[in-house]
């Protein structure tokens, strides 16, 4: 897929009706227009443990910046002294923050793909702004994607976080956005190209949560949808419960923990000996992890797999044989190698006729941050919601 | 009196209830409610419109 064959918004400023949504904090449309404030469209994926942010001009089919950024702000710690950190920043954000662990509290903004974090949250966002847009004159308007599950207050925390960050603001479910990002634009029409959003089912694995999502040909109602709060962090867990059970006072941080994962995550047939490096009390260690690896991950396939048939038999009798030929994975969980395979293997063993599973490909950080640009470009003026401090 | 209450709920409920909505509500089997062709993609503007009808519905509902 060309990435920078994006939609040309077709959508010129209008004349709007005011109206109001649900929130205070929020208002559609607007009476007057600042018309001397260069405006930025950002498509943003805010995900529990990697955020990507995609921005481009109104009218525009560039993408101006493109960046994946970890979910995590560091504070830096009193005391340390000057010149540790680069300009003396008090706070450092993403893998900035990673790289001086030693010097910060790090502070997760979301957990499962909600905020818990506010001011976090709020500081991570700025700096997510301050990416769009370095001269922080501009107007920002920010298409976020969201957990399909995301009750009404997760969704007014977002707001009440953007609040002064972004200027205007529209919140769409992940799975859809990543239908849109995975759409080939430059294909449509063409013979035998299955558009993703008329007919596709999007498996999101990210770090907090698993998104499934039905897209066939109209926006997904919250039946279409199921999302389930177990991803990479789940997995996570599973293999530190087992190592420490395995390997009792091993000292392996999260991160460690995380970083053996996304090398050897797999899923199907446990796979011996899996022998990973680790350096335990300043000493080199061989663990062989296979084991706990494959136990892990299978897990995830028992939790996503009852989903998946749910949503299957949900969807609309009209192209269920294409549907079942459109089945993505997309997000972190994409990457466990045999995700796809198993999961098509199972549908077939379960007499779903030809399944065919596939991964979204090596783009897949970059989906639903796509999706949700395309979705800023397309928006129409009174769609937008505003944010008012 | 309840007439009065249940009167512009019920307008209200009449007004919201466009076909998305009441596909919102139909039965886990359906016929695709919009059959699609493969030239005619479909808008993002109007899907967008899609989801903030259900949106207000939703709200609707839960007052």
């Amino acid at each position: 897929m060309s990435t920078a064959a994006l939609e040309k918004s077709a959508e010129k400023a209008e004349k709007v009706t005011l109206s109001t949504s649900g929130s205070a904090a929020t208002a559609t449309a607007t009476p007057t227009r600042r018309t001397d404030r260069k405006s930025i469209l950002v498509g943003f994926d805010l995900g529990t443990n990697k955020s990507c942010i995609l921005t481009g001009l109104p009218g525009s089919g560039d993408i101006a910046v493109s960046k994946i950024v970890s979910s995590v702000v560091g504070y830096v710690r009193d005391g340390i002294v000057d010149g540790i950190i680069a300009g003396n920043a008090s706070i450092l954000y993403g893998d900035d923050a990673l790289r001086n662990v030693l010097h910060v509290n790090l502070v997760a903004p979301l957990d499962r793909g909600v905020i818990r974090h506010r001011d976090a949250a709020r500081d991570f966002l700025q700096h997510i702004r301050s990416l769009a847009d370095p001269g922080g004159s501009a107007e920002i308007r920010a298409v976020v994607g969201i957990p399909a599950n995301a009750t009404e207050e997760a969704r007014e925390d977002i707001r009440q976080c953007a609040t002064g960050v972004f200027d205007r603001i529209l919140l769409i479910p992940e799975p859809f956005l990543a239908a849109l990002g995975f759409r080939d634009d430059a294909r449509l029409g063409q013979p035998g190209y299955v558009d993703p959003v008329t007919n596709s089912l999007f498996i999101d694995i990210g770090g907090g949560t698993s998104d499934l999502c039905l897209v066939q040909g109209y926006f997904p109602t919250p039946d279409d949808q199921i999302s389930i709060s177990f991803a990479g962090d789940a997995i996570d867990e599973l293999m530190r419960q087992d190592i420490d059970r395995v390997y009792p006072n091993n000292g392996l941080t999260h991160l460690r923990i995380r970083e053996i994962k996304e090398n050897h995550a797999y899923v199907g047939t446990i796979r011996k000996p899996i022998d990973v490096k680790v350096i335990m009390g300043g000493k080199a260690h061989t663990l062989e992890l296979g084991e706990v690896i494959g136990r892990a991950g299978n897990e995830l396939i028992d939790k996503i797999y009852p989903a998946l048939t749910t949503l299957i038999g949900r969807a609309s009798s009209d192209g269920i044989v294409t549907l079942l030929q459109n089945i993505i994975i997309t997000g972190g969980g994409s990457q466990i190698k045999g995700i796809d395979t198993v999961l098509q293997k199972k549908l077939a063993d379960d007499n779903f006729e030809s399944p065919k599973v596939r991964l979204a490909g090596q783009d897949y950080k970059r989906y639903v941050a796509l999706g949700a640009l395309k979705a800023a470009r397309a928006a129409r003026e009174n769609q937008w919601q505003y944010l008012l401090a | 009196m309840l007439a009065d209450v249940l009167g512009p709920l019920l307008t209200e409920h009449l007004a919201a209830t466009t076909p998305d909505t009441a596909r919102a509500h139909a039965p886990a089997a359906r016929s695709s409610p919009r059959p699609v062709t493969p030239d005619e993609p479909l808008g993002i503007a109007d899907l967008i419109e899609g989801m903030l009808r259900q949106e207000r519905t939703t709200r609707g509902h839960a007052a």
